[in-house]
């Protein structure tokens, strides 16, 4: 609810036009007015203020006749067309909503298989990329067990399957062969 | 069409002018050309130089309508604000500022009929006195307050201040015009007639 001194700052302000004051409660403001005499007092004075000052306004208007304002409306209206109308920057997606439907058909039509062709190449690039990933992350870990033996036999230092099926069962170097073997497999462990 | 042009705020014509409406804007020039080149006589004292202001604040409008925003102020406010910028640029060109009391009385064009002008002739010289001497914020915020019809906040939109520096310079006015009426016989008779 607004005060007396809040409305006596009003009247200094915006003068006795209530329509004018920025506040929503003008009946009660009236009501308040009324039932105070300094305040209607005020009121009064500034309402007289405002007559006057509108009145000298109106009074020191200066003349223009209807003829010079179409005069005036005409030449401007003829300017437009040279103007040049600046462009507002709008964003993608304010665009996309004055785009018309069929508008909208024409690039989606062509979009979504395109899209989707997109999608699928990065899947097999990507599956490409992660194989060739692989040979490398094993050349800094370890062989497997198939591939070490291969190098032994390579290396003569393990003898094959098919040479042990050539030899006769009682054949001695079959077991140093097999110590040998073993020996190495120790070694190479510890190395690795 | 015209009508239905007519029942349309400021605000939804200057959408409509946003999207080259001509009618729409011609709509508004019927609303505010006059009174924008009146207020804009005010200060230059000369109708073809307010003239131009016009027209040029109006391609202005038309040009720019579609970087308006509602949030920044009222299109009346926004209307008057370029104008009076328009105006104050002219007289600093013009550097008219100094010489605008002096030539108040011999340049400005106020009569609309003999009687009319017999008494602006009478009245006019002293309540303008009374007016005119005020700083020209103070004046200006009066005149768009009390003869252009703006409210506060509209007000403060046109001169670039606050709400409260706006509320602060109308209180200003206000206080000072009622102390050069009081000072001035003749302007207190017809204050209180």
């Amino acid at each position: 609810m607004i005060n007396r001194e809040q409305i006596l700052e009003m009247l200094n302000c915006y003068g006795a036009n209530l329509a004018q004051w920025p506040c929503d409660d003008k009946d009660a403001i009236t009501t308040v007015i009324e039932n105070d005499a300094m305040l209607s007092e005020a009121f009064l004075a500034a309402r007289q203020l405002d007559q006057s000052v509108t009145e000298l306004f109106e009074l020191s208007e200066p003349a223009w006749p209807e003829q010079a304002e179409n005069r005036l409306s005409e030449r401007i209206i003829q300017q437009l067309g040279s103007a040049k109308k600046s462009q507002r920057k709008i964003a993608f997606w304010a665009r996309w909503n004055w785009l018309a439907g069929w508008e909208k058909r024409l690039v989606i039509t062509p979009a979504l298989p395109v899209g989707m062709a997109v999608l699928v190449l990065l899947a097999v690039v990507q599956l490409d990329f992660k194989n060739s990933e692989q040979p490398l992350k094993n050349s800094q870990s370890s062989y497997s067990m198939a591939e070490l033996d291969e190098w032994l036999i390579f290396e003569g230092l393990k003898i094959g399957d098919e040479l042990l099926a050539e030899r006769e069962p009682d054949d001695l170097s079959i077991l140093e062969g097999a110590e040998l073997e073993s020996s190495l497999d120790s070694e190479l462990i510890f190395y690795l | 069409m015209e009508d239905k042009l007519a029942q349309l705020t400021d605000e939804q014509l200057i959408h409509k002018i946003a999207n080259c409406d001509q009618l729409a804007f011609s709509e508004l020039m019927s609303r505010y050309l006059s009174s924008l080149v009146k207020f804009s006589t005010r200060y230059t004292h000369s109708i073809p130089c307010s003239e131009d202001i016009v027209q040029e604040a109006f391609i202005r409008v038309w040009k720019l309508a579609c970087n308006w925003k509602s949030a920044k102020g009222s299109a009346k406010s926004w209307l008057f604000k370029i104008v009076y910028n328009a105006t104050m640029d002219y007289l600093r060109k013009q550097q008219l500022q100094r010489s605008h009391r002096e030539s108040l009385n011999n340049e400005f064009d106020v009569a609309q009929s003999p009687e009319k002008d017999l008494l602006v002739k009478e009245q006019s010289s002293q309540l303008h006195s009374a007016l005119f001497t005020l700083p020209e914020r103070q004046r200006t915020s009066l005149t768009l307050f009390l003869f252009n019809g703006l409210n506060g906040k509209e007000v403060a939109s046109v001169m670039g201040l606050t709400l409260e520096a706006s509320e602060s310079l109308l209180a200003r006015a206000r206080r000072n015009l009622k102390k050069k009426i009081k000072e001035e016989p003749f302007t207190k008779r017809v204050v209180n007639s």
